[in-house]
């Protein structure tokens, strides 16, 4: 295995699998749990293996010509390292999941065919290293996701999935349109650290701000930007293990990648302040942080706070994007990852209520603290993160996010992030004294009992372990490696040359 | 070696902590909740301010080390812990629910120890976040409607806190570009925004320490909460605000100097205020988280003192920390005492009235030494008008100390003391009242205060508790039955414009979806399909315009798409 191959194997660790996986009969369980977990591990350790490299100081990249002036690009460099680094630890956390959850129901191969597919075009999203691969991945993300979230194939299912696919179509339309004006301005857009459209004469600026508002319009229906949040609520009656692949692991997270690469390594965040992109981003994100959090306040059903918490805290990572300055975006990469962990922890908890009590919603939820004390233990930990309780890694991100908006001469910005906290905290405390406070009052809609545990040991393990990362993150912030001492490498990079 | 009592100081707990996650080792951990913050208390005494531990990965770099403000209200804090540890495991009130009680109480008490020691912002403010929301749980430890109720309150103002602290720290942290406390006061002196950081700083931790205006929580809290809880509430937890103000405030800088004022009188308001409505109370808990309203104000009015003063030194912050410790060792020690005479054990009185002597200032206590230090400091800032207000407050404090014992002497509704535990309960009170009354041999004030007490002084310091007793005497001879003004004073108010202002917004909104005159809510289900839990007509406008969206979704998109080209096209014309 060489050293210049090393992206096209990360994306291949994944991509064989789900080729294998679609061919398997649906009986061999067995064959088609150890290719899923034999593929999930050895995708972490070639992603550790690649982020040791790029640590190092050695870039390795993937290109061909697929048409004449448009290259197919991987590329792995520290921002791509970051966002596979996040999927493909999620990822292997996902997969115990998925497995532990499906446990005997019908359509598992093509589930995790399409699972592996999904997780295959998130990794070629993190590796891209031009416009048009990421484009290729982004549109085969969407299509890929399309039969996870109608698995269940019920009414409301397909309706949501209808509602998904106008969307990101709509979404993908807006992106290809906005990367087509890019690349007829200036032909093949390679991403690169500082951005690589700054020498481009004036005349075409209000070009480049036209294909800004595109490129953003078409990846801000991924990142569930305000206004274009709508697929996101309605999504959650997909499968938990879905469910915490769009929220946390690849769908949304993909969206706000691409808003990362296009600020800094399309446009450079220089050049984009420049252009004046960047407060029109900070007022987008701010308003979609402050009307999910409103949303998610009147929420009942579990999965549905959840989502609308999502929609408010992926905008965070827009935020810090948009703060010009390094500490600011220290604090929108950072959450890039502190928001996987701790919205994949909440949502393997909610699917641990469903699945093991029946509990769907936050008004059945009452003394659930004694039944599963290790899921609500670890649900308090995600929640309290996302307040951004020190010393959770939500803090951290909220830290660095408030001193990025004081350097960038932006003091508004800390009241949206006091909003938003106070807001979380009064959406999530009340799900915490429900587990913890109150009496069990009703026998739980559909018990199942599984022997040792509160459940099985499957859905049990990934949560606990998410919710020990969340604390670690925060606790650990200083630690080599940490997320935050990843981001601060890249910040370093976007702004000195 | 000796130093590294500093890391066990937040380790034990911590480690106790993770123990107890295991239901078995719960109960087991119980009995030794007053040995955990021995460490703390040692350390207190016998660690050296050169000893600093460095951590140089735990969250922004942290750094652990005492100073003698520290070591001053970690000894205080620690011992009342212990004393509360005690209590735990013989009062009535959680003795059958200690193993509920445990790990919520070893939570507080590792983010109590852990603000104590670290000099990283970071730490300090993890450890109060999670010393404040760990102890939520044991507030509403009771389970009862009450303490649900004082829960949610003392939640709200608990939030509405660390935000506040959350913004003064980000600012002063940007100010002066740096993560350690050390740094705070100086980059906020030296900030252009150095009123707003400081008022954010004396709001947030002000919550903690009943500052006039967010005090409305605690009267609440105090009654609802389980006795052992309010000896570490009272006793431990609120000096965590006082330190807090006392490592970040620009104190003896004249930056922040036209808070001065301000802060003097809501400290006087508290002080005179505090005991008249405490003296109203019926219950003694509340009594005595009046009486905590009153001193927290006279630290308050020595803090102004110390923003408008332009050279004052090391000396006036220990005086205000050994006030606070002082404070908080009697008060700790007074529910203590209260909870042996509220389950029935009535005449062990003597056990309210010595701790109740030491708060009103007799001579020969510590409440004597920090009056006195208290005077002198006014009178070198030269602010000694406000001694004789402060006289006053100290008649204050004898009233409610003698309201506060009439109130525990009442007859128990119900005798639940069994004779082995009533034994074991006064037993404990008398050490904890011979802790109150060694004060001024442990607690470290002959570096304060050298000189003894004078005759003038002992009579300065005897004739407000005469006066403050014979007023209770007078008042309370004719029982009181006249109008009282409830715990919690401005909380309902308070509560009510709420409702009012929630109330008025959805009227006005019901007027703006088109049903005028009749003022019927409009109903959801008459434009949409029906959506569930639609409570307000705020909430069914934001479903109704998302659902809209949805319905809309590609023309949307198409629209935006076209309006984007367009915005961006003339803007950068």
């Amino acid at each position: 295995m060489t050293q210049v191959a090393l992206p096209a194997w990360v994306l291949a660790s994944s991509l064989l699998p789900a080729v294998l996986i679609f061919l398997l009969p649906e009986t061999s369980r067995a064959l088609r749990t150890s290719l899923n977990l034999g593929a999930a591990t050895l995708k972490v350790a070639l992603v550790a293996l690649m982020t040791w490299r790029v640590a190092q100081g050695s870039l390795s990249q993937v290109r061909f010509e697929m048409v004449p002036g448009a290259d197919f690009l991987l590329r792995a460099d520290p921002m791509a390292c970051l966002f596979a680094g996040l999927s493909a630890i999620l990822w292997l956390f996902t997969t115990i999941y998925a497995i532990g959850y499906l446990e005997g129901a019908p359509n598992r191969s093509r589930f995790f065919g399409f699972f592996s597919l999904c997780v295959a075009s998130t990794m070629g999203v993190a590796l891209s290293g031009n416009l048009i691969t990421f484009l290729l991945f982004y549109e085969l993300l969407t299509l890929s996701t399309y039969p996870l979230v109608v698995h269940r194939g019920s009414e409301k299912a397909l309706a949501a999935g209808r509602v998904y696919l106008t969307y990101t179509i709509g979404g993908g339309a807006a992106l290809l349109l906005g990367v087509a004006v890019l690349h007829g301005l200036v032909g093949d857009i390679e991403f690169r650290e500082m951005g690589s459209l700054r020498d481009i004469s004036e005349t075409s600026w209000p070009t480049l701000r036209v294909a800004f508002g595109l490129l953003i319009a078409g990846l801000g229906v991924k990142a569930a930007l305000v206004p274009l949040h709508g697929w996101l609520p309605q999504a959650m009656v997909a499968p938990a293990p879905v469910s915490a692949l769009l929220h946390a692991v690849a769908v949304v997270k993909a969206g706000a990648f691409g808003i990362v690469r296009v600020v800094y390594d399309v446009y450079g965040i220089d050049f984009a302040r420049d252009l004046q992109l960047l407060l029109p981003l900070t007022i987008i994100a701010s308003v979609t942080i402050l009307w999910g959090s409103l949303r998610a306040l009147w929420q009942d059903d579990l999965k549905r706070r959840l989502a609308f918490s999502t929609v408010s805290q992926v905008s965070y990572i827009a935020l810090g994007i948009s703060l010009f300055g390094p500490i600011g975006t220290v604090g929108g990469l950072v959450h890039l990852l502190h928001q996987g962990l701790m919205k994949v922890t909440l949502f393997y908890c909610a699917g641990n209520f469903a699945e093991t009590l029946g509990v769907h919603r936050i008004s059945e939820l009452d003394g659930a603290g004694r039944r599963m004390p290790l899921t609500s233990i670890a649900f308090s930990i995600g929640a309290f993160g996302m307040i951004g309780v020190p010393p959770l890694a939500g803090f951290v991100s909220k830290w660095y996010l408030g001193l990025g908006a004081l350097e960038a001469g932006m003091p508004w910005v800390l009241g949206v992030l006091v909003l938003s906290s106070v807001l979380n905290a009064a959406y999530f405390l009340p799900i915490l004294h429900r587990l913890w406070f109150r009496p069990q009052l009703a026998p739980w809609p559909d018990e199942r009992t599984f022997g040792r545990w509160e459940t099985s040991g499957w859905l049990l393990l990934p949560p606990v372990v998410t919710a020990v990362f969340t604390v670690g993150a925060g606790l650990l912030a200083n630690f080599a490696f940490s997320p935050l001492q990843w981001a601060i490498l890249i910040a370093r990079r976007e702004y000195l040359p | 070696m000796i130093n590294s009592l500093i890391v066990l100081a937040v380790c034990v707990p911590l480690l106790a902590l993770t123990l107890a996650l295991h239901p078995q080792a719960r109960r087991m951990i119980g009995w030794t909740l007053p040995m955990v913050p021995l460490p703390a208390l040692i350390a207190a005494f016998f660690v050296t301010d050169a000893a600093a531990y460095r951590f140089d990965w735990l969250l922004f770099g942290g750094s652990w080390s005492l100073d003698p403000t520290r070591r001053i209200l970690l000894a205080s804090m620690a011992a009342m812990w212990c004393i509360g540890g005690c209590l735990a495991i013989t009062s009535r009130s959680t003795r059958a629910r200690l193993p509920q009680l445990v790990l919520p109480w070893l939570a507080t008490l590792t983010g109590n120890m852990w603000l104590a020691v670290a000099q990283d912002i970071g730490g300090f403010y993890s450890g109060f976040a999670l010393m404040s929301f760990a102890a939520y749980a044991l507030v509403v430890a009771d389970g009862t409607a009450a303490s649900r109720s004082a829960g949610r309150v003392y939640l709200a103002f608990t939030v509405f806190g660390e935000m506040a602290i959350l913004c003064g720290l980000l600012l002063a942290s940007e100010a002066g570009a740096s993560t350690t406390m050390r740094s705070v006061p100086d980059a906020i002196a030296q900030s252009p925004h150095a009123v707003l950081i400081t008022v954010f700083l004396i709001v947030g931790f002000g919550v903690k320490c009943a500052l006039f205006g967010v005090h409305m929580w605690l009267p609440s809290v105090y009654s609802a909460a389980p006795a052992p809880v309010r000896v570490v509430l009272g006793g431990a937890m609120i000096n965590a605000g006082v330190l807090g103000w006392l490592c970040t405030l620009p104190l003896g800088s004249v930056a922040a100097s036209a808070l001065a004022l301000p802060l003097v009188v809501a400290g006087l308001v508290s002080a005179l205020g505090a005991a008249v409505i405490g003296s109203m109370q019926a219950r003694a808990a509340t009594v005595l988280g009046y009486s905590s309203i009153s001193q927290m104000g006279m630290i308050t009015v020595l803090l102004g003192v110390g923003l408008a003063a332009p050279d004052i030194t090391g000396y006036f912050v220990t005086v205000i920390a050994l006030f606070a410790a002082h404070h908080g060792v009697t008060k700790g020690v007074l529910f203590v005492s209260a909870d042996v005479l509220e389950s029935g054990v009535q005449r062990a009185w003597p056990l309210m009235v010595l701790p109740a002597l030491v708060l009103a200032g007799a001579p020969a206590t510590t409440g004597a030494i920090a009056k006195l230090a208290m005077k002198g400091t006014l009178y070198d800032a030269g602010w000694s008008w406000l001694i004789p207000w402060l006289t006053a407050a100290a008649v204050g404090t004898t009233l409610l100390m003698a309201r506060a014992l009439w109130c525990a002497m009442q007859p128990p509704h119900a005798r639940d003391t069994t004779a082995n535990t009533a034994t074991a309960l006064t037993l404990l009170g008398w050490c904890a009242v011979v802790v109150v009354l060694a004060g001024p041999w442990w607690m470290p004030f002959s570096d304060v205060v050298n000189a003894g007490v004078t005759r003038s002084d002992a009579i300065d310091l005897l004739w407000p508790i005469a006066v403050g007793s014979t007023v209770a005497a007078l008042w309370w001879r004719r029982s009181y039955h006249g109008w009282r003004i409830p715990a919690g004073d401005l909380l309902l108010p308070m509560s009510a414009i709420v409702r009012h202002t929630i109330h008025l917004t959805n009227t006005i909104v019901t007027r703006d979806s088109g049903t005028r005159g009749n003022g019927r809510p409009v109903s959801v289900s008459e434009h949409t399909p029906p959506m569930k839990h639609t409570h307000t007509p705020i909430i069914s406008l934001a479903e109704r315009s998302e659902a809209w969206l949805q319905r809309h979704a590609s023309y949307v998109l198409a629209m935006l798409m076209l309006l984007v080209a367009a915005i961006l096209h003339i803007t950068s014309r």
